[in-house]
C-alpha cells in the first residue's frame, strides 16, 4: 500500500513498507527508476527487518517538482523519511545512483543512519562520474527520441549474456514510460557530480557491491573510506537485485548481522588478511 | 560412506558421494584437511547434482605413502577418480590448496573437467606463493617446531566475523597429523608454479577471492582470460562454512552459464563496455 511523507519544502514522497524487526531497511532505486524492484529483497529480509522502498522525488509515485534532482536533496528527503517514521538507525541500500543517495544521507544526516550498501554505484568513487557520463552531457541536451537514444545506449553496456533477456529487451519500454522532465532534471542534478566531501563524511559501516564496472578505483575509495568492505556477483550485471538475488541478499544480510565488526576489520586491516611473517 | 578407488600407482583414494544430476561436482579440500567440510555445499547441491568429496592422498581415510605430495600428483588422482567413476565432465571446485589440485587436474587432463572453481587459493596465482610461503619454509623443516610455524601461517585468515571455533578446530586438526605427512604436503605445495598450469586451464573457471592480500588478478587474468572473479562479504578462509549460503549462490550461478560467463569474460575482460560516443 503506497503511503506518503511530506518533505519539509513540501514534496510528497511515496513509499510501501513490509515487515518487522531492526535495523529497519530502507531501499533505494536508481536513477529513472521506480520502487518495486526490491521485491526479492522485501521476501528475504522482511520476515526479520521492516523494510522500506520509497520513490525518489521525481521518480514513481512522488511529487514531482521541475528542478534539477541533487544528491544532496534526495539524501536530505530521507533524513525526512527516516524521521518521520521513527526509524532507528535503519540500513540503507541504494541501487546504482541510490548509491549516491545512501552516501549523501550518511554524510549528512550521520546521526540516523546506521549502515550503508550500495550496489553497482560506481559515480561513488571520485572521477568515474566525468570519465563515463561525461561523453554523453553533449548529447543530453537533444529532445524527444535522440534523448532517449542516448540514454539507452548509456544505460544497456550494463547487461550481461546471462542476465534475464525479459529485463534486457524490456529496457526501451520502461525509458519509454519516463518523462523528458525527470530524465532531464535527472542529469542535471548529478551533472557536476563529486562524492569526494560525501565519502570523507561518511563514518558508518559501508557495503560496496560491484558488479563489473570497469575503472572502479577501490584504492581512492578506500581511502577516502577505510572502512568500506566489497563484495563481488558472480555472472551479473547491473541488474544483480532481479537476476541473482541469492548472492546480493547474502551479502547484505552478512554485512547488515556484523556491520560494525566488518567496519573495524576494515579500518585495521585495508581488508586483506595480515600475514606475520617469522623471523630470519 | 565411505568408498575407495585405486589409482594406477596403487594408492587408495576414499570419497563419499550424495544426490543424482548433471554435472557431478567434486569437492576437493585444502592442505592438511579433508573431505568433511563441505557439508553446506552438499546439503544445496545434492537435490540437483551427483555430489563426490574426496580425501586427497595422504589425507584424511586415503592412503599416506611416504612421498611429496606433489600438485600434479593430485591433479592425476582426481582424474582416475573421474575416469573410475565414469564422471562426465564434472565441476572440480578447490577450497585454498584444492585450487592448485582442481587447475592442475584440469590443464593435464582437459578432456575429462567441465568447469573450475577455487575458493581462496592465493597459490594459484603466480608469484603469491613465494612470498607468502617462503619466509615459513626454513621452519617446515624436520627437528624444527612446524606445528608452531604453521599455526602463524594458518592464523592470518581468520577473522573477527568467523566463527570462534574453526581457529580451535585448525590446531586441534593439526594434532592429528603425524610430522611426515604435514612435512610431505608442505613440501609438495612449495614445489608448485601455477604460471605454466594456468596457461594449460582452458575450461571455465571460477576464483572466490576471500580477502588474501596481494592478489595479482590482472595476471590470473592475463594467464587464463575465461576466469571470472567473485568476492564475498564479511567472510574468511572458512568461508565455506561460515558464509555458505553467499558461496553456494556464487557457486550455483557459475555452474549454470559457466559456458556463457567465460565467453564474456573473455569478450570484456570482466568489466561492462561502454562505447563512448563521437563529439
Amino acid at each position: 500500500m503506497t503511503q506518503w511523507i511530506t518533505t519539509s519544502d513540501g514534496v510528497r514522497i511515496a513509499y510501501h513498507e513490509v515487515g518487522a524487526g531492526d535495523p529497519a531497511i530502507i531501499f533505494i532505486h536508481g536513477a529513472y527508476g521506480k520502487r518495486g524492484g526490491f521485491n526479492f529483497q522485501e521476501e528475504y529480509f522482511s520476515p526479520n527487518h521492516r523494510c522500506i522502498q520509497v520513490d525518489l522525488r521525481g521518480h514513481g509515485d512522488s511529487g514531482k517538482p521541475d528542478e534539477p534532482y541533487t544528491m544532496e536533496q534526495h539524501g536530505d528527503d530521507m533524513g525526512d523519511l527516516i524521521r518521520q517514521l521513527g526509524l532507528n538507525r535503519p540500513v540503507l541500500v541504494g541501487q546504482s545512483a541510490g548509491g549516491q543517495v545512501v552516501i549523501s544521507t550518511a554524510a549528512r544526516h550521520p546521526e540516523l543512519v546506521g549502515a550503508v550498501a550500495s550496489l553497482d554505484s560506481p559515480s561513488n568513487i571520485p572521477g568515474w562520474h566525468q570519465a563515463h557520463h561525461g561523453p554523453y552531457a553533449h548529447l543530453m541536451n537533444q529532445r524527444g527520441p535522440a534523448l532517449r537514444e542516448t540514454l539507452y545506449k548509456f544505460l544497456k553496456v550494463a547487461y550481461l549474456p546471462t542476465d534475464d533477456p525479459s529485463r534486457v529487451g524490456a529496457m526501451p519500454d520502461r525509458l519509454a514510460e519516463v518523462s523528458e522532465d525527470l530524465i532531464l532534471n535527472t542529469w542535471r542534478g548529478k551533472i557536476d557530480y563529486d562524492p569526494t566531501s560525501t565519502l570523507r563524511a561518511v563514518k558508518c559501516p559501508y557495503l560496496y557491491i560491484d558488479c563489473g564496472q570497469p575503472d572502479l578505483d577501490f584504492d581512492l575509495l578506500r581511502e577516502l573510506c577505510p572502512q568500506v568492505v566489497i563484495g563481488k556477483t558472480v555472472g551479473a550485471g547491473h541488474r544483480a537485485l532481479q537476476d541473482v538475488p541469492d548472492q546480493v541478499n547474502a551479502m547484505l544480510n552478512r554485512f547488515i548481522q556484523h556491520a560494525d565488526a566488518i567496519a573495524a576489520e576494515m579500518i585495521r586491516t585495508g581488508g586483506v588478511f595480515q600475514y606475520t611473517f617469522p623471523e630470519g | 560412506m565411505t568408498e575407495w578407488i585405486t589409482t594406477p600407482d596403487g594408492v587408495r583414494i576414499a570419497y563419499h558421494e550424495l544426490g543424482a544430476g548433471d554435472p557431478a561436482i567434486i569437492f576437493i579440500h585444502g592442505g592438511f584437511g579433508d573431505r568433511t567440510g563441505f557439508g553446506f555445499q552438499e546439503e544445496y547441491f545434492s537435490p540437483n547434482h551427483r555430489c563426490i568429496s574426496v580425501d586427497l592422498r595422504g589425507h584424511g581415510e586415503s592412503d599416506i605413502p611416504d612421498q611429496i605430495y606433489t600438485m600434479e600428483q593430485h591433479g592425476d588422482d582426481v582424474a582416475e577418480l573421474i575416469r573410475q567413476l565414469g564422471l562426465h565432465k564434472p565441476v572440480l571446485v578447490g577450497q585454498s590448496m584444492g585450487g592448485q589440485v582442481i587447475i592442475s587436474a584440469a590443464a593435464r587432463h582437459p578432456e575429462l573437467v567441465g568447469a573450475i572453481a577455487s575458493l581462496d587459493s592465493p597459490s594459484n596465482i603466480p608469484g603469491w606463493h613465494a612470498y607468502h610461503h617462503g619466509p615459513f619454509d626454513h621452519l617446515m623443516q624436520e627437528g624444527q617446531d612446524i606445528r608452531k610455524a604453521l599455526e602463524l601461517f594458518l592464523s592470518a585468515a581468520h577473522l573477527p566475523t568467523d566463527d570462534p571455533n574453526r581457529a580451535k578446530n585448525t590446531s586441534e586438526r593439526l594434532a592429528r597429523l603425524g610430522d611426515k605427512r604435514i612435512l610431505n604436503g608442505w613440501k609438495g605445495m612449495m614445489a608448485f608454479d601455477a604460471g605454466p598450469v594456468l596457461a594449460g586451464v582452458k575450461c571455465p573457471y571460477l576464483y572466490v577471492d576471500c580477502g588474501q592480500p596481494r592478489l595479482n588478478l590482472d595476471l590470473l587474468r592475463e594467464l587464463c582470460p575465461q576466469v571470472v572473479i567473485g568476492k564475498p562479504v564479511g567472510a574468511g578462509h572458512g568461508a565455506l562454512r561460515v558464509a555458505p549460503d553467499q558461496i553456494n549462490a556464487m557457486l550455483n550461478r557459475f555452474i549454470q552459464h559457466a559456458d556463457a560467463i567465460a565467453a564474456e569474460m573473455v569478450r570484456t575482460g570482466g568489466v561492462f563496455q561502454y562505447t563512448f560516443p563521437e563529439d
